[in-house]
């Protein structure tokens, strides 16, 4: 969609992913409003209004916007807490772009928070397993998570002829740039034979084919034209968002191929940015990989690759660094961790250091149209949001 | 656990202090399903069924009593027809908590050949390493362990 009024993010924050045993969900989503508030060179006073992305059905608080809001010195902020299940951090964005596009705020913050670790892993098997259709998906067949996504690989991989070798070839880069991403939850490399010996989680997916369970935090701070321009030399333009979504019942779906509501929004921030060739026109991105599966559909919806295609572009090597379209130069939500809440926000840092030239040398992408998308999936395809970000 | 508070142990992994907040809360709800109740009638029969708009003619499985289409309230019911073809299908091993004492189990969508409509259920197949996405399989009612009716895909 086209945007009247331009926005830019003026500071970002993030904290280490993993399990947080040491901090609560006020403290670890202060570490990461601390570092933005740091970044912008601003004061918690500057800030008009606050967004707040937390699923948390698995953590203790249930007004998470007000809690950590007191913690974080933000009391008397207009706020609200925002839902669109992995998307979450994709939309606290979007409610914090539109408050200033909107001209009702001249600052605003963006905060994806998940405390995932505070509750059993099977209660959490239990919980992710209902994002979906509850009573005719869950109740009645005990379908998870994993499993969701896991049919999409069964349909996919038969009608492309895609092995379980080629998934974890996706799994084995996102976890070398993990390795090299102090603030990722697995930061060591695997290999393909690593990835085959893993157990089941759904089959075909298997353990390292999946991201983690996560605690993590990740703020951004956003600005109208005039005040971005009076706070930084480097504002990352918010070009364009694109927001769609699927149906709850994955039945309701014609087949398994693809994500529709990556489609729709992919087109739509597309359109708004004015990208007609995106593996020309983008310069790095970051891709919803939940699964290993979902990357590789991911770089189909997002006209990446053709349709089929996909597997070739990991086959060779061309979403590494240096690579025709460099993808989740952070380790993705596989090895960075897939804190909820806080994802999509993970991944608008990721793409404003890239921006920067920010990122460690390593990982840092060639920046030549100073233009970086993030793709960000609510559940199997429920919710899309893509996004592009631009020096220009 | 902390010596002198039985609230307050150290984390398993890393041996940070922790707070052992721990409620009971039984999750039970009641979900109306006045709208769609020829739905559980037509299992107890062991029929599967779809609402349908009388206006529009739009099929809706899973049923929904109130056409979104052409907004009206006016739906019959139809049984749905039993031959189809397997388009997705993944073996559970990690389950819910819920449904962990449950042996692993496949959970399949289907494509009714008459209807042209998909359909997600669970697929009882004797060796679960020969289901194929393509091959024919079977809409059908079964009852589960506590008597209640239930669709299912089986080989055919």
């Amino acid at each position: 969609m086209c945007m009247s009024s331009k926005v830019a993010v003026v500071g970002v924050g993030i904290t280490k992913f993993g399990r947080r045993s040491d901090a609560n969900l006020n403290l670890l989503a202060w570490q990461s409003i601390k570092s933005a508030l740091e970044d912008a060179g601003v004061e918690q006073k500057d800030i008009d209004f606050y967004s707040v992305g937390n699923v948390g059905i698995w953590s203790e608080e249930a007004l998470p916007a007000i809690t950590l809001g007191e913690y974080a010195g933000l009391t008397s902020k207009g706020t609200m807490r925002v839902e669109a299940a992995c998307a979450t951090g994709s939309a606290a964005i979007k409610v914090a772009h539109d408050a200033i596009a909107a001209g009702s705020a001249k600052m605003a913050m963006a905060v994806g928070v998940e405390k995932m670790y505070s509750v059993p892993v099977p209660t959490i098997v239990e919980l992710i397993g209902r994002a979906g259709n509850y009573f005719w998906e869950f109740e009645n067949f005990g379908l998870t998570f994993p499993g969701y996504y896991a049919l999409y690989a069964s349909a996919y991989m038969n009608k492309y002829e895609v092995k379980e070798e080629d998934l974890a070839l996706v799994s084995v880069k996102n976890h070398y740039y993990g390795s090299l991403n102090p603030y990722a939850q697995f930061q060591k490399s695997v290999t393909v034979d690593e990835v085959m010996k893993s157990k089941y989680v759904a089959y075909p997916l298997k353990l390292l084919d999946s991201s983690p369970i996560t605690d993590g935090s990740a703020a951004v701070i956003l600005a109208n034209e005039e005040t971005a321009k009076k706070l930084t030399d480097t504002p990352v333009w918010i070009k364009s968002q694109g927001v769609a979504s699927g149906s709850a019942n994955l039945s309701k779906r014609e087949d398994y191929l693809s994500l529709d509501a990556s489609v729709e929004a992919a087109n739509q921030a597309y359109r708004g940015a004015g990208i007609t060739h995106p593996i020309k026109q983008v310069d790095v991105a970051t891709v919803h990989d939940c699964f290993t599966i979902a990357e590789l559909i991911a770089y189909e919806d997002l006209g990446l690759a053709e349709r089929g295609k996909a597997v070739q572009l990991v086959r060779e090597q061309q979403t590494y660094k240096g690579g025709a379209i460099p993808v989740n130069l952070d380790g993705g939500l596989k090895a960075k961790g897939h804190p909820i809440g806080a994802t999509g926000v993970a991944m608008a840092v990721e793409a404003v250091k890239q921006l920067r030239r920010e990122a460690p040398p390593q990982r840092q992408a060639d920046i030549r149209n100073g233009v970086a998308l993030t793709h960000n999936v609510g559940g199997t395809g429920h919710y899309a949001y893509v996004t592009l970000y631009s020096i220009n | 656990m902390s010596a002198n508070n039985p609230l307050i142990k150290l984390d398993e992994k890393d041996g940070k202090p922790v707070f052992l907040d721990q409620r009971e809360l039984r999750l039970k709800y009641e979900i109306p399903v006045e709208e769609i109740y020829p739905f559980f009638k037509g299992l107890e029969e062991g029929k599967v069924l779809a609402s349908r708009c009388v206006k529009c003619g739009k099929l809706y499985f899973p049923p929904q009593g109130s056409c979104s289409n052409c907004r009206s309230d006016n739906v019959d019911w139809v049984q749905l027809s039993a031959d189809a073809k397997l388009l997705a299908a993944t073996m559970i091993f990690v389950k819910p908590q819920s449904f962990a004492n449950e042996p692993f189990y496949l959970v399949a969508v289907g494509k009714l050949q008459a209807e042209g409509i998909n359909v997600l259920a669970r697929l009882i197949i004797d060796d679960p390493t020969k289901a194929r996405i393509g091959m024919p399989i079977k809409l059908k009612v079964v009852r589960t362990n506590d008597g209640a009716p239930i669709y299912c895909f089986t080989a055919n």
